[in-house]
């Protein structure tokens, strides 16, 4: 039953596909590279209530890039990377925020292959290490990153390796002691929604 | 003229058609903490300087045991005639005095509270207990010009509407309107 659920799993498009992939699964591992960019709505935290009270928005752009190689069917075992940039002016007026977020670590996903591309569960774990800062001095620091994404990837073409667009949306922790003397507890991470660009082979 | 100009801003911001209010205030221009200096911004006791929202950014911290933080009010300057309100991002825990001596609960949360400089030319916040801690993040004022008052454009026909039949419903019943205004707000307002 289960290398029958494997065979099932492991298919790629066309029927030819399937077959090959059927071969290739106790024969030849499969990787997937993806990269991908979207929006990310900060984590709530005190301190970030803290700056919506001074005017400061609460959505970060963001950046990831992952690559995965098959273990055995659908489980496949990654590395990963982010970045998560805000450039925010307060309203009404007040000095720009700056918040760099640098990430990586490790993932276990599950891939499943379907008729026209992949279907992805993607839990994470890693170091995440970010600084905010008002005038281009702020200390850095660092935290556990926990987390994991949804990921739905269409196929665009057939051969291989194969190129894929998709959306993806997760939700990572990374939460740090306060970032200054009077600020409150914070939180690198948050929910996002990022558009996926994929090939595998 | 004072009390219509008052009337109108209220009216106008119920109505949706943008408050003249805001359209005639000027917020200050600066993070005042960050541009502090000891000739500007005089602490004693237990008040001390911190770093504020930012690692990079400057707070202060008042307490516990007395303190006092003055900030000199002096850049507002009550351009134009206008009066200005100063609001201070802050929370802890017990109360701060002004310089009138007027108490300010601390919200155990920061919020922006609405504090009453009088005409000392400083910001002063002072606790005077062993329990009281106010931690300071901002310091910000907005300077209402009230000779500016008018209707403002653009207005939703709705809101000229309502304005208009609430004026003639005042003129039908003969009162005069008498809302406060904004420079008489109670100390220990929240900013909106």
């Amino acid at each position: 039953m289960v290398p029958e659920l494997l065979l099932a799993l492991a298919p790629l498009g066309s029927g030819e596909e399937r077959g090959a992939g059927a071969m290739d699964l106790g024969s030849q591992r499969r990787w997937i590279a993806r990269t991908a960019m979207g929006i990310q709505s900060i984590a709530d935290s005190d301190h970030q209530r803290l700056l919506e009270l001074e005017g400061y928005g609460h959505y970060r752009a963001l950046w990831q890039g992952s690559f995965d190689r098959q273990l055995s069917g659908p489980c496949f075992v990654g590395v990963f990377g982010l970045v998560a940039l805000r450039e925010d002016t307060p309203n009404p007026w007040g000095p720009e925020l700056s918040e760099r977020i640098w990430g990586g670590g490790l993932q276990i996903p599950l891939h499943v292959f379907v008729e026209s591309g992949i279907l992805s569960i993607v839990p994470r774990v890693g170091f995440t290490s970010g600084v905010l800062s008002l005038y281009d001095e702020g200390a850095s620091s660092g935290a556990l990153l926990l987390g994991g994404e949804l990921v739905g990837v269409q196929s665009l073409t057939t051969a291989t390796p194969t190129v894929g667009l998709g959306v993806a949306l997760g939700i990572y922790y990374a939460p740090v002691p306060p970032p200054s003397e009077i600020g409150k507890s914070y939180d690198l991470g948050g929910a996002y929604l990022i558009v996926v660009g994929e090939i595998h082979g | 003229m004072d009390d219509w100009c008052a009337l109108g801003s209220v009216l106008l911001a119920l109505a949706g058609c943008g408050s003249s209010y805001e359209r005639n205030s000027t917020p200050s221009k600066a993070r005042l903490l960050d541009a502090c200096e000891p000739s500007s911004c005089a602490i004693n006791g237990s008040a001390r300087s911190v770093s504020g929202i930012t690692s990079d950014s400057q707070g202060f911290v008042i307490g516990p045991g007395p303190g006092r933080l003055r900030i000199d009010t002096g850049e507002s300057g009550m351009q134009g005639g206008g009066s200005a309100m100063w609001f201070v991002l802050t929370e802890g825990r017990g109360s701060f005095q002004d310089a009138d001596e007027t108490n300010y609960e601390v919200p155990s949360q920061y919020a922006w509270i609405l504090v009453d400089v009088g005409r000392q030319g400083w910001l002063t916040l002072e606790t005077s207990d062993t329990h009281s801690v106010v931690r300071v993040a901002d310091v910000r004022y907005v300077i209402h010009h009230e000779d500016d008052c008018r209707i403002a454009r653009g207005g939703s026909a709705s809101g000229y509407v309502l304005l208009l039949a609430v004026l003639s419903w005042l003129l039908v019943k003969g009162r005069t309107p008498g809302l406060p205004r904004a420079r008489h707000s109670r100390p220990g307002s929240r900013l909106p």
